[in-house]
């Protein structure tokens, strides 16, 4: 897992830290009970404040993604995969919202928009399924 | 439980017409880091040097870990650690001596650590200290700051002169610090990006006083400008030229 941060992107970092993760567990690069890098490892590794870590870390935990196990470390939740998915739904539907929205104000009528959209997916590089 | 408590703390120079440090009140929690940035003069090393016991208050209180900061009390300097700007380290002394000598002097001294520092640090220890860059020089300064495991770190733009790999180095010393030991740290930088990443809260300095302080976030948030700021940066130009003359 590759975590990155943007300082000037506006965005609070731990926010970053938990929006990744998240995005991690909902695309499979996390798998439930795989361990995350320690709050130490983690601040090392992106340069930043470990309380900062801590805080990402105890926000995940409240939303049930991921636990602590005494002793152990810490590790993504089995029901992770669920929340992280209707968290990605959420973000994905925003966008199409926003798309929308944009389309209404340059008049497309709804078959207008699900052409283009249609179109755009199979230009994307995503797997066909 | 809050490691520093400074109520109106003030120090005028040249017979109150220099207010340097004028009416600033602030608590830092233990295991927290305060950032502090303001402009050359706004205030910030003499704030460091009131609360380290260097330079006396005019007005106001400063309480260290529970102790009112003074001048003559010694134990300051075993519960501390103090980054300063100015080059105080004796030229005619070598790296390696000038840490023995403050191994004698301070109790808490923790040999195993100081080894650690010194390789991470990387600083040469067999020239003599006016032979040493700012950088190296910083690098020692930092060395004897940490040397006796002190709960309170004061670092005074500890990154200016740092080549990028130090700096990096300096950084992770200081998660360790926070991170394994709880350490409260007040750290003055002109470097954003520094504040960014190691700040829980941010003071903002101006003409001495502190005219915005609070966790980053909402700072940026509550910042009074239609366009919200999305960097300290932005905080800081927003904070410093609206502020009434």
């Amino acid at each position: 897992m590759e975590l990155r941060i943007d300082t000037t992107d506006g965005t609070p970092i731990y926010i970053q830290i938990v929006d990744q993760i998240k995005r991690n567990v909902a695309g499979g690069r996390l798998k439930p009970e795989d361990p995350l890098p320690s709050v130490r490892q983690l601040a090392l590794d992106l340069t930043i404040n470990p309380n900062t870590v801590a805080r990402a870390y105890l926000e995940l935990e409240h939303q049930g993604l991921i636990y602590k196990r005494q002793g152990q470390g810490t590790f993504v939740c089995t029901q992770a995969l669920g929340a992280a998915k209707r968290e990605r739904n959420k973000i994905v539907s925003g966008l199409f919202q926003k798309a929308i929205e944009e389309a209404g104000r340059f008049g497309m009528s709804p078959a207008e928009i699900t052409a283009v959209f249609e179109q755009q997916l199979q230009h994307s590089e995503l797997e066909k399924v | 439980m809050n490691a520093i408590e400074v109520r109106e703390l003030t120090r005028v120079f040249r017979r109150g017409k220099v207010r340097a440090v004028d009416a600033v009140s602030f608590e830092v929690p233990q295991g927290t880091v305060l950032g502090i940035i303001g402009a050359n003069g706004a205030g910030k090393s003499t704030l460091f040097r009131l609360l380290t016991g260097h330079i006396r208050a005019t007005s106001g209180t400063a309480v260290v870990l529970g102790h009112p900061v003074s001048q003559s009390d010694p134990s300051r300097w075993v519960r501390t650690g103090y980054v300063s700007q100015s080059r105080y380290l004796p030229g005619g002394m070598t790296g390696a001596e000038c840490l023995q000598f403050a191994r004698a002097l301070r109790r808490g001294w923790d040999d195993q650590k100081v080894v650690q520092l010194v390789e991470r640090l990387a600083f040469p220890q067999h020239v003599r200290i006016r032979e040493l860059s700012r950088g190296h020089h910083v690098r020692l300064q930092i060395a004897l700051a940490l040397a006796h495991n002190p709960e309170v770190i004061f670092l005074d733009e500890p990154t200016a002169g740092l080549d990028p790999a130090a700096r990096r180095e300096l950084m992770g010393i200081l998660i360790d610090e926070i991170g394994l030991r709880g350490r409260t740290v007040l750290f003055a930088s002109h470097t954003m990006e520094d504040m960014e990443r190691m700040a829980d809260s941010v003071a903002i300095m101006d003409a001495g006083r502190i005219v915005s302080m609070g966790p980053l976030d909402s700072l940026k948030k509550d910042a009074g400008a239609d366009v919200k700021p999305a960097s300290l940066e932005q905080v800081f130009f927003q904070t410093v030229e609206r502020r009434p003359e």
